[in-house]
C-alpha cells in the first residue's frame, strides 16, 4: 500500500536552487520514471525518497506517513544504482543478503529471501560468484535482488542500466518491465534517455532546471506535450520546430512525408527545400533539409534515394502539429 | 626473428646479475658469519667447514636478544594497528564527509609531513618524563600511533570508492561507523596493506625515538638492543653477526612470503603518498 | 523550530567530529604542541632539571660562531650531495636495464630490494665489519689477497664519511629501483612505438621520452632521498666509535650532533635551536627542488 506523495518540495544548496516546489502524486504499483537533462534535479529528488539527502522544505509522504526525518531503513524503500555498487569483497550471497544480515534477520530466513529472489531473476547459479565474475547484465540483477530481498513498498531505481550496452539496455529493460508485472510493488525510475522512460513508465514526469514540466502516460507526453521543451526532448529524432508568427510550429519527422508518397491528409501543408543530409537506418531513412534558414527532417520509410542538394517537397497534415507560445513556450 | 638472447642482452643480464650479488653480499655474509666460529671469521668461504649453531644458543641464554625482539614485535604491531584504524578512518571522513572546517583540518594534518621527527623528539622526551612515561611501552609507542603521510593515503584511496556504495549500505540501515568497518575499509584493502607495511618496516627498524626513550635494557627494541650488545661486544664480530641476522630475519622473512603484495604496496605507497 | 529533528547533513557533520575527536586530540597533543614546544625551547637555556632561562635567539648566534657546528653542517650536506646523485643515478642504470630483462626478473628485483628491507642498525655492523683491518674485514682481506693497497676506511676522516654513506646508499637503492620500474611502466607503449615509426634511436628515446616521462618519478625521489640522507644517523651512530661521528668529528651529521648535545650534554635550548635549524634547512631544499624540478 504505497502511494508516495511529494508536497512542496524544495531543495537547495547554499543560494543554489536545485529544486523548486515541487508537488507529484504517484499512486500505489505505479511506475514512475522520472526523466529530463543532466542536472535537472531527478537524482537529488530520488535520494530525498530514499532519505539519502535532505529536503529544504516540504513533505514526502509515503504510503501514510511523512517521513521527512526517517532513516532510510525506516522508509520502506529499495534502490538500484547505476554503478550496481556491489560490494567486490563478497559472494553474490552475501551482496543479496547484506541488508537482511544488517537487520539481523534469521539464517534460515535469509537464505529463503535470496534463494526466492534469485530465482525470480534467474541467477540462481551465480550466488557463489564474486561480482567481478560477472557480466554487467548479472551484475544488474544481482543489484536488483539485493533490493526485492527486502521487500520494499517502493523501488527506487536510479539510471540503472546507463553501465549497459545498448543491446543488453533493450533486454533488460524489458525484464524490468517484467520485474514490475510480478512484484506489484511502486517504481521510482530515474533515467536521461527518453526511450526507457516511454517504454517502461505508466507516468512520465519530464523535468527540467528542479521543475516538473509535466506528467503524463508516455503517449500523453507524446502526443501532446505541454511545451516547446517537452515536445524536443520526448521522441526521436527530435521534432521540428519552425517559428511561425508568434508560436513555434512543431512537427514531428515521423509525421512527415515525402509528397509523391503521402497518404491524404487533413488540413495538408507542404514545405519544399534542398536536401542536406540523408541518414540510411535501414528500414527507414532520415532526410533533412534546408528551406530558408530552418532545418527540417523527415523520417520515411525504406531506403531513400535523392541525390544531397536537390530539391524535394515534404507534407505533413496541420492536425498533426504542435503549436507553442513564443514566449512562455507552452503548448497552445 | 630476432634471437631470444642476442649479445646485447646477455650482457646486460651477467651484469644486473653481478649487481644483484654485490647487492645481497652482506646480508649472506651477516648470515654466513653467524654460523661460524670467532677463529674462522676471517676464512672467506660462505659456508664453514664446521658450521655451528653456538652463536644462536650463546644469544638466546645469554642475553636479552628474545626481549627484544618480543617488544619490536609488540610495539610494531600496536603502531600498525592503531596507523591502519586511525589513518583510514580520518582520511575516509575528511573524504566522504562534508562539514565546516574539513580542509582546514585536512591541511593541518597534512602540514605535518613537513615538521622531522628530530625537531619533535626532545619536546616529546620532555613530556614523557613529565608524565612519568620513559623507558615504558606508552612511551615507546605514542609518537606513532597516527601518521599524515598515512590520512593523506588513505585519503586519496577513498576518493576512488563511489558514494554508491556508502548510500547503498544507508538504505541497509548500517549507521556510519558500520559503514566504514564493512563497507569502506574491504574496499580499500591494497592501501591498507601498502599502509601497514609502511608503518611495520618503520617501526620495527626505528633506532632514534627507541634509543632515547629507553633507558633499561628490558625494554629496549631490537635495533637498540643490537646497537648497545654489539658496542660491548666490540670484536666479537661472528655474535654481533648473528644479532644483526636476527634482527633482520623477520622482515626478510615476510618479504619472502609476502612478495608481490609487499612491492605492489611499496609502489602504491611511494606513488601515491 | 529548535526542536525538529536532525537534518541528514547535521546527523552526518555530527558522526564527522564523532570520528576526528580522538584524532584532533592527538594531532594537536603529539604534533602541533611540540612543535610549537621544539620552537619555544630553542630560545632557552635548559638543562632539563633546573629552571629554563629565556635567552632569545642566543643559542642561535652562538651556534652561528661554532665551527663545529659548521663542520657538522658541511658534513651534513656531504651526506646529501654525494648520496642523491650516486643513489639516484644508480638506481635509475639498474631499473632502466632491469625493466628489460625478462629472465629471471623476479628473482634480481628481489636481490636488489631485500637491503631495502633491512634494518639499518644491523646493517650499519655489517658494514662496520666489512671495514675493519685486515684479519678481520673482508674488504681489507680481499684487497690484500689481490695484492692491493689496505684502506683504512673507519679509521680515516676522510675515507669515513663515503664509508658510512655507502649502507646507507646501498640500503635506499631497492626502493628507488621499484618507484623507477614504476615510472617508466607507466609510459604509454604507444609513445615509444611511435618514436620507432619515425626512426629514433635508443639512446634518443631515452632522452626524449623516458627521461621527460619520468620527471615526477625523479622529483619524487630527490625529495625523498633529500630527506632521507640530511636526517642521516643510524649509519654514523652505529659505524663510529662510541657512535660520536668520529674520527674527529669527520662523520658526524646533524641528527647525531643533535641528539649529542640533547640526551649527552643535557643541553636542551641549544638542541632544540639546532632542530629548528634542521627544519629550515629541510623546507628550503624541499621548496628549491620541487621548484625546480616541478617546471
Amino acid at each position: 500500500m504505497a502511494k508516495v506523495s511529494l508536497k512542496n518540495i524544495k531543495k537547495s544548496y547554499d543560494d543554489t536552487q536545485i529544486l523548486d516546489d515541487l508537488n507529484l502524486d504517484i499512486k500505489n504499483k505505479e511506475f514512475i520514471v522520472l526523466v529530463g537533462p543532466s542536472g535537472c534535479g531527478k537524482s537529488t529528488l530520488l535520494r530525498m525518497i530514499a532519505g539519502l539527502e535532505d529536503i529544504t522544505a516540504g513533505d514526502i509522504i509515503i504510503g501514510d506517513k511523512i517521513v521527512n526525518h526517517l532513516e532510510p531503513k525506516d522508509r520502506n524503500i529499495a534502490m538500484v544504482f547505476q554503478n550496481y555498487a556491489l560490494y567486490p569483497h563478497m559472494s553474490v550471497f552475501k551482496n543479496i543478503s547484506f541488508g537482511l544480515r544488517a537487520a539481523k534477520l534469521a539464517k534460515a530466513q535469509i537464505k529463503e529471501k535470496v534463494e526466492a529472489a534469485a530465482k525470480i531473476l534467474e541467477i540462481s547459479d551465480l550466488l557463489e560468484r564474486k561480482p567481478a565474475q560477472l557480466s554487467g547484465g548479472q551484475r544488474q540483477r544481482v543489484s536488483i535482488g539485493r533490493a526485492m530481498v527486502r521487500n520494499p513498498e517502493v523501488f527506487l531505481f536510479d539510471e540503472p542500466l546507463s553501465n549497459l550496452d545498448a543491446k543488453l539496455r533493450n533486454s533488460m529493460r524489458a525484464e524490468i518491465k517484467k520485474l514490475h508485472q510480478t512484484l506489484k510493488t511502486t517504481i521510482i525510475y530515474v533515467t536521461h534517455d527518453q526511450i526507457e522512460a516511454m517504454t517502461l513508465a505508466d507516468r512520465i514526469v519530464v523535468m527540467k532546471d528542479g521543475k516538473i514540466q509535466q506528467v503524463g502516460t508516455p503517449l500523453q507526453v507524446y502526443k501532446k506535450p505541454a511545451n516547446k521543451f517537452v515536445a524536443g526532448f520526448i521522441g526521436s529524432p527530435e521534432m521540428n520546430f519552425v517559428e511561425y508568427a508568434d508560436k513555434f510550429l512543431g512537427i514531428r519527422p515521423e509525421d512527415i512525408y515525402l509528397k509523391e508518397a503521402a497518404p491524404t491528409l487533413k488540413n495538408q501543408k507542404s514545405i519544399s527545400g534542398k536536401i542536406s543530409a540523408v541518414e540510411t537506418l535501414g528500414p527507414e531513412s532520415l532526410i533533412t533539409i534546408t528551406s530558408g534558414n530552418s532545418h527540417i527532417t523527415a523520417k520515411v520509410p525504406g531506403l531513400f534515394k535523392g541525390k544531397i542538394g536537390k530539391n524535394i517537397d515534404f507534407v505533413f497534415s496541420m492536425t498533426d502539429s504542435h503549436s507553442f507560445d513564443k514566449k512562455t513556450e507552452e503548448r497552445m | 626473428m630476432k634471437p631470444i638472447w642476442s649479445a646485447k642482452k646477455a650482457l646486460i643480464w651477467t651484469l644486473l646479475a653481478i649487481g644483484a650479488i654485490i647487492m645481497m653480499t652482506p646480508i649472506i655474509f651477516m648470515f654466513s658469519a653467524s654460523f661460524k666460529y670467532n677463529d674462522q671469521l676471517y676464512d672467506l668461504a660462505l659456508i664453514s667447514s664446521e658450521p655451528t649453531l653456538s652463536n644462536y644458543v650463546y644469544l638466546s641464554q645469554n642475553t636479552q636478544f628474545l626481549t627484544w625482539m618480543v617488544n619490536s614485535f609488540i610495539v610494531a604491531i600496536i603502531v600498525t594497528l592503531s596507523v591502519l584504524f586511525f589513518d583510514a578512518l580520518i582520511g575516509y571522513t575528511l573524504c566522504k564527509f562534508r562539514f565546516k572546517g574539513r580542509t582546514v583540518i585536512f591541511v593541518a594534518i597534512l602540514s605535518t609531513l613537513m615538521i622531522p621527527t628530530e625537531m619533535l623528539v626532545i619536546p616529546w622526551y620532555i613530556v614523557a618524563k613529565d608524565l612519568g612515561i620513559l623507558d615504558s611501552y606508552l612511551g615507546l609507542i605514542f609518537p606513532g600511533l597516527m601518521s599524515g603521510f598515512g590520512v593523506f593515503l588513505m585519503k586519496q584511496f577513498f576518493q576512488g570508492v563511489p558514494d554508491e556504495y556508502l548510500d547503498a549500505a544507508r538504505i541497509d540501515g548500517l549507521n556510519e561507523f558500520q559503514i566504514f568497518i564493512e563497507v569502506a575499509l574491504p574496499l580499500v584493502t591494497p592501501a591498507l596493506s601498502a599502509l601497514a607495511i609502511f608503518t611495520f618496516l618503520g617501526n620495527w627498524t626505528a633506532f632514534l625515538w627507541p634509543l632515547i626513550v629507553t633507558s633499561s635494557a628490558d625494554l629496549y627494541t631490537i635495533p637498540v638492543g643490537l646497537s648497545s650488545f654489539s658496542g660491548e661486544f666490540q670484536s666479537e664480530w661472528q655474535m654481533i653477526m648473528t644479532g644483526a641476522a636476527v634482527a633482520s630475519l623477520p622482515t626478510i622473512m615476510i618479504f619472502l612470503l609476502l612478495q608481490r603484495y609487499i612491492i605492489r604496496g611499496v609502489i602504491l605507497g611511494g606513488l601515491k603518498g | 523550530m529548535n526542536k525538529s529533528p536532525r537534518t541528514i547533513k547535521q546527523k552526518r557533520a555530527l558522526w564527522a567530529w564523532l570520528f576526528l575527536t580522538i584524532p584532533l586530540i592527538y594531532f594537536i597533543a603529539v604534533r602541533f604542541y611540540p612543535t610549537v614546544g621544539a620552537f619555544s625551547i630553542s630560545l632557552t637555556q635548559w638543562n632539563i632539571v633546573g629552571d629554563k632561562t629565556y635567552i632569545g635567539f642566543d643559542n642561535f648566534i652562538a651556534l652561528y660562531h661554532d665551527p663545529v657546528f659548521w663542520g657538522v653542517l658541511s658534513n651534513t650536506f656531504e651526506y646529501l650531495l654525494l648520496g642523491v646523485p650516486i643513489s639516484l643515478l644508480l638506481s635509475f642504470i639498474i631499473a632502466y636495464y632491469l625493466d628489460q630483462v625478462r629472465f629471471g626478473h623476479g628473482f634480481l628485483r628481489a636481490c636488489y630490494f631485500i637491503p631495502f628491507l633491512t634494518t639499518a642498525v644491523a646493517m650499519a655492523w655489517v658494514w662496520r665489519w666489512f671495514y675493519q683491518p685486515v684479519s678481520i674485514g673482508i674488504i681489507n682481506l680481499a684487497l690484500g689477497e689481490m695484492g692491493i693497497l689496505q684502506l683504512d676506511f673507519l679509521r680515516s676522516t676522510t675515507q669515513a664519511l663515503p664509508a658510512v654513506l655507502a649502507p646507507a646508499i646501498w640500503a635506499g637503492l631497492g626502493f628507488q629501483i621499484i618507484i623507477f620500474m614504476a615510472g617508466i611502466r607507466a609510459i604509454p607503449m604507444t609513445y615509444y612505438e611511435a618514436a620507432k615509426i619515425d626512426g629514433a634511436g635508443s639512446w634518443q628515446i631515452l632522452k626524449e621520452i623516458t627521461m621527460p616521462q619520468l620527471r615526477p618519478t625523479i622529483t619524487f625521489l630527490v625529495v625523498i632521498s633529500s630527506i632521507g640522507f640530511l636526517r642521516i644517523f643510524d649509519q654514523v651512530y652505529n659505524m663510529t666509535q662510541e657512535g660520536e661521528g668520529g674520527p674527529l668529528n669527520a662523520t658526524r651529521p646533524l641528527v647525531l650532533h643533535i641528539y649529542k648535545t640533547a640526551f649527552d650534554n643535557f643541553e636542551m635550548g641549544m638542541a632544540a635551536a639546532q632542530t629548528v635549524v634542521l627544519f629550515v634547512i629541510l623546507m628550503i631544499i624541499t621548496a628549491l627542488q620541487l621548484r625546480i624540478l616541478q617546471k
